[in-house]
């Protein structure tokens, strides 16, 4: 705590005890505290010893000597306190003047102070003004710089930005030209793809039909092969044994399955063994022929293998 | 079958997706054995009375014992053609004859006929084959077996063996109680025998003939003490010739196929081996050495083996030696419980032989080449088989009845025929080499 606060809490504590010790009437008067730069503190002296007087006169004889004491101690007391007060008075005194010279000399260093301080504000001031234009021409100077430097790049960032959205839109044209291409492409491809899968739906429609052609003819043609077999095989007489060997001999046959030629393409190498295998045939026409007349074309021509018993 | 139909299956459905050169193929393979149709019209006879013979019987009968053909009953023939110019084929298209026989007797004069006869293919209405011969008589029998040959050779293409002649001994209980042996000569169907030898009380065996169908090698006795002997005996003059007279029997005699020697068997001492005497000299060289009776010696068609049945194992056997020597090895393993009397195929490929199984003696074909034995006959007793000279059929005794007979069975067994010849018991044939 500065010393010019602790004179002020003092000052007031002194004038409150004052205030309390003349109870009522007394009146304190407004004071105007003023911090550091107010007048130092009046103080006011009080008649104690009418005070006691009276009160002496209106004790007994007992109190005489109590009286005495106490005036004793309040003399001693009193002296004490004057000597107190005195001492204090003095001492405020000496506080006072010391206060006052602190004052002053606060004034005066204040005063200084301030001065320095208005001088130095000032030298700031300017320096900071100084500073400040310096500051601000370099502000400037830099805005400018900064300024050409952000137009410069600001230039060739939109250069650079032009560039690449030219580049960007060659890009995109070269890519929309591509997805173009792609697109046409997987058209293609899809077309293409359709195309195939329609073919093969065709085909494979194509194929069951004929698979079911087939199993029909296949069946129809079994039964009649059977019968064909059957027929050839009760006309077929060997005159002897022809163990291991077999004929191949091309048959044509007319709708209605006559034999019209029963030619060897593959002899056995035996002529007797031939010539009973086209004998079969011949003994074995008419052949039986197909009911449905589009199974002619498969049966108009074979080749019949007749095979001797092993 | 049901594979072959698979088969036909699948070929119809791959050659449904192929291209149109591709050819539907139907194979079959022969049926059960039959014989090849075959029609035989009954010989127009030119000339006075009845004809001399039935030579379409003949024939047919001939065709019919061979095996090889079904003839067609004539009450199914619509017409009755006599030559060629005459035959309406769809006539025997109609009734499935795939070979007709047509033919005419003329009697030029008393006991003497011109007989034609053609063979035709009834499909491909073309003549197969065309003879005109003329013979009295006494030989019409010859003919028509000289055109069954014809026939057969044609439609077979193996030689006919119908001209042939066999020979076979009978025996016949007097009334007295003697038994008479003969041995007899006879056209191959039995008909024609002739007596050429006849003994009482002494039997008479195995009669062999020479490969030039000149000499019967044959077993005899001379008297009733002395042991068996073989003889030969010209056919035509009727002389004979005892060969081997030995201490112990000689029997079973074999012609060498050259004709040269006859293998034997003879016995010394009671040990029967095999032997082959030079027919000329008579000299004897011992072919096999066992203690055990080796006989019923044959010779292999190259005449450089001889088969012949031995006991040596415990019971009858067919072994096969060298015929210049050797240790003789065992032909018949697991075919029978007993193997006898086995001889060869012209061919020198099968043997026939009597064969026991267990339930009496049957005749079977034995293969060479894999060992294996075909049965031909069912009987309990059938014996002394022996080869036609064509290799085509097998002539054999066996039982009909209380009667020892012979019959004929075709070589694959299908066809078998009795041959009725004499009253009595027939035994022991042998088929004579055919002459050309």
């Amino acid at each position: 705590m500065g010393r010019p606060l602790r004179g002020f809490i003092l000052a007031v504590v002194v004038h409150v005890a004052f205030g309390a010790l003349l109870g009522v009437s007394l009146r304190l008067q407004p004071e105007v505290v003023k911090p550091i730069y107010a007048e130092p503190v009046q103080a006011v002296v009080v008649d104690l010893a009418a005070i006691a007087q009276e009160k002496k006169r209106k004790t007994d004889a007992l109190k005489k000597k109590k009286a005495a004491e106490k005036k004793k101690k309040t003399d001693a007391l009193q002296k004490k306190k004057a000597a107190e007060k005195k001492e204090k008075a003095a001492e405020k005194k000496e506080k006072a003047e010391e206060l006052k010279k602190k004052k002053a000399a606060e004034k005066k260093k204040n005063a200084e102070e301030l001065k320095k301080k208005k001088a130095e504000a000032l030298k700031k001031k300017k320096a900071a003004e100084k500073k400040k234009k310096a500051a601000e021409k370099k502000k400037k100077a830099e805005a400018l710089k900064k300024k050409k430097a952000a137009e410069k790049k600001k230039k060739a960032e939109a250069l650079k930005k032009k560039k690449a959205a030219e580049k960007k839109k060659k890009a995109e044209a070269k890519r929309k030209a591509e997805e173009q291409k792609r697109k046409a492409e997987a058209e293609k491809k899809r077309k293409a793809r359709e195309k195939r899968e329609r073919e093969a739906a065709e085909r494979k429609a194509a194929k069951e039909a004929l698979a079911r052609d087939e199993r029909d003819a296949g069946s129809a043609l079994g039964a009649l092969v059977g019968a064909i077999e059957e027929k050839v095989r009760s006309n077929w007489s060997l005159p002897g044994e022809f163990t291991g060997l077999a004929v191949t001999i091309s048959v044509k046959v007319t709708r209605t399955g006559e034999v019209t030629l029963a030619e060897i393409v593959r002899s056995s190498g035996n002529s007797l063994f031939d010539e009973s295998a086209v004998t079969a045939l011949m003994k074995a026409s008419p052949l039986p022929f197909p009911e449905e007349p589009r199974y002619y074309e498969f049966i108009k021509e074979f080749h019949f293998v007749l095979r001797a018993k092993n | 079958m049901r594979t072959l139909f698979a088969g036909i299956l699948l070929g119809l459905s791959s050659m449904v997706c192929l291209p149109a050169n591709a050819v539907l193929t139907i194979e079959i393979t022969q049926g059960e054995d039959s014989g090849v149709p075959i029609a035989v019209v009954p010989f127009r006879w030119h000339g006075a009375g009845d004809p001399p013979e039935d030579l379409r019987g003949i024939i047919a009968a001939d065709l019919h014992r061979s095996g090889r053909f079904d003839l067609l009953p004539p009450g199914n023939f619509l017409s009755h053609p006599s030559e060629i110019g005459e035959v309406r084929y769809k006539d025997w298209r109609l009734i499935k004859a795939e070979a007709l026989v047509v033919g005419r007797i003329f009697e030029k004069s008393p006991d003497n006929y011109e007989i034609t006869f053609q063979l035709l293919d009834v499909y491909r209405e073309t003549q197969k084959a065309g003879y005109r011969f003329n013979a009295t008589g006494e030989h019409l029998r010859q003919v028509a077996h000289q055109i069954s040959d014809h026939i057969y050779h044609k439609m077979t293409g193996v030689e006919g063996a119908f001209d042939t002649r066999i020979a076979y001994v009978t025996r016949e209980q007097q009334d007295n109680g003697d038994r008479i042996y003969q041995l007899m000569v006879a056209d191959s169907d039995g008909h024609r025998p002739q007596q050429i030898l006849r003994t009482t009380n002494l039997p008479v065996l195995s009669p062999a003939w020479s490969p030039d169908g000149e000499w019967l090698a044959y077993v005899s006795f001379v008297d009733r003490r002395s042991g068996a002997n073989v003889w030969l005996q010209n056919i035509r003059t009727g002389n004979r010739r005892k060969i081997a007279q030995a201490e112990g029997a000689a029997s079973a005699p074999a012609w060498s196929p050259e004709g040269k020697r006859l293998a034997l068997r003879m016995s010394y001492k009671g040990n029967a081996d095999i032997y082959l005497m030079d027919v000329a000299s008579g000299s004897i060289k011992r072919l096999t050495r066992h203690p055990a009776i080796d006989t019923e010696p044959a010779w292999a068609p190259n005449g450089r083996q001889i088969v012949f049945t031995s006991d040596r194992s415990g019971r009858p056997q067919i072994y096969r030696v060298a015929a210049a020597g050797g240790k003789p090895e065992r032909l018949t393993r697991g075919v029978g419980r007993e193997n006898a009397r086995a001889s060869y195929d012209p061919k020198g490929e099968r043997l026939v032989m009597v064969t026991n199984r267990g339930n009496g003696y049957q005749i079977g074909v034995f293969y060479m080449a894999d060992g294996r034995m075909d049965l031909l006959t069912d009987g309990t007793l059938d014996e002394s088989p022996v080869f036609a000279p064509n290799g085509a059929m097998i002539l054999y005794a066996t039982r009909l009845g209380r009667e020892g007979v012979l019959a004929a069975v075709s070589a694959d067994g299908r066809v078998k025929q009795v041959l009725k010849l004499h009253r009595g018991e027939v035994r022991e044939p042998s088929w004579a080499p055919k002459k050309n």
